[in-house]
């Protein structure tokens, strides 16, 4: 049944304010969830008063700057700063996107958080234990038992179909946006699990498409897609996991 | 089943489209109508396939949709089933309430 209160220690209290000796010439105020899961109790949101001509232009500036000169105890993941690896994705001023790549130049407060309805390892960090175990689901490999003299080819056109699918980093912002998966994530795959099915399922190299739309034609694993765009609007590349959801689903209808 | 749920669930969609509009053009109407005007209408061949139609698509519709919203929150299996069979349950009283009420207004 839907839960209508808040799991114990699970509501967010005030936490710490962290300010600078002297008044920042271009103040921004920045709140980030933190959780201990060794202190066993509340999670709650530390205050940074930052200088922004402390640091560089990013989201992930900020967090790096805070964790090297103020909170060195401040857990996030990072790796490429480039937005290509897709280790720093959180929710910040209620959207989620990958910290290295949102400009927050024009920001006064940021409010930081892990990304939604995933559960929290430390700070920033989420368990994204299930959700690759869902991606790992659809087989992301090619399923193609000849065996060519050289490689697998593929036409331009046949290439071209797979654009605006192979950038998908699984950074996880779609996923995490979507109520279906809020409420079903361990039935539901979730749209950066579909936008990867559909990359194989259009792939002109594979030879399993009728397999793996068989795989998804099932009503929580597919069908739990109400099209609520949350997927589309939040992607911080920009792609159309909806789209792809809906191409799916108009594959098996027309069967 | 869950590619024929969704379809069927499209498909009333679509159909229910020109029905309601039909619908709130003849209500928007319906002041310039006397009683015996609107009987006529309701009890006329026309009429009757009609209401049967809209009756049909919209329960049904109405009954795939709040079975879609019942698996999505309620997650014990047993409490699933029981109100997902409720609804359609009530979906059928309510459709049978329909052309037993078109039966007794065609008897007036």
């Amino acid at each position: 049944m839907a839960k209508f209160t808040l799991p114990i220690n699970s509501r967010v209290t005030e936490g710490k304010t962290f300010k600078p000796a002297v008044e920042p010439k271009n103040k921004l105020r920045v709140d980030v969830y933190r959780y201990n899961p060794d202190l066993n109790s509340n999670p709650y949101l530390d205050t940074y008063i930052l200088d922004k001509n402390d640091f560089g232009p990013m989201g992930l500036d900020v967090l790096l700057y805070i964790k090297n000169n103020i909170d060195p105890t401040l857990t996030f993941r990072r790796s490429c700063r480039e937005g290509i690896c897709g280790s720093c994705s959180m929710n910040i001023n209620g959207t989620n996107t990958l910290a290295c790549i949102l400009n927050i130049a024009e920001e006064t407060h940021l409010k930081i958080y892990p990304l939604p309805h995933m559960p929290v390892v430390k700070d920033l960090v989420p368990d994204m234990k299930d959700f690759y175990k869902q991606y790992e689901s659809i087989k992301p490999w090619l399923i193609n038992d000849t065996k060519p003299e050289r490689e697998h080819y593929q036409s331009q056109e046949d290439r071209e179909k797979l654009d605006g699918l192979i950038e998908c980093v699984l950074c996880a912002c779609c996923s995490t946006s979507c109520p279906s998966y809020w409420w079903n994530s361990d039935k539901y795959l979730g749209p950066a699990t579909l936008l990867h099915a559909y990359r194989w399922i259009i792939d002109s190299r594979d030879n399993a498409k009728k397999e793996r739309l068989s795989a998804l034609a099932d009503k929580f694993k597919l069908f739990r897609c109400h099209t609520i765009m949350n997927c589309t609007k939040t992607c911080p590349k920009n792609l159309n996991p909806a789209k792809a959801i809906s191409h799916i689903k108009q594959m098996l209808a027309s069967d | 089943m869950a590619i024929y749920h969704w379809k069927i669930q499209r498909i009333s969609a679509i159909l229910l489209v020109p029905a309601v509009i039909y619908i709130t053009f003849y209500f928007l109407n319906i002041g310039s109508l006397s009683y015996l005007e609107v009987i006529n209408d309701i009890t006329s061949n026309f009429g009757i396939l009609f209401i049967i139609f809209v009756a049909i698509v919209l329960f049904t519709h109405s009954s795939l949709g709040i079975e879609t919203i019942m698996e999505d929150y309620i997650h014990d299996n047993f409490l699933q089933r029981l109100f997902i069979n409720l609804s359609k349950v009530i979906h059928v009283i309510l459709l049978l309430t329909t052309l037993i009420s078109l039966t007794l207004i065609k008897g007036i």
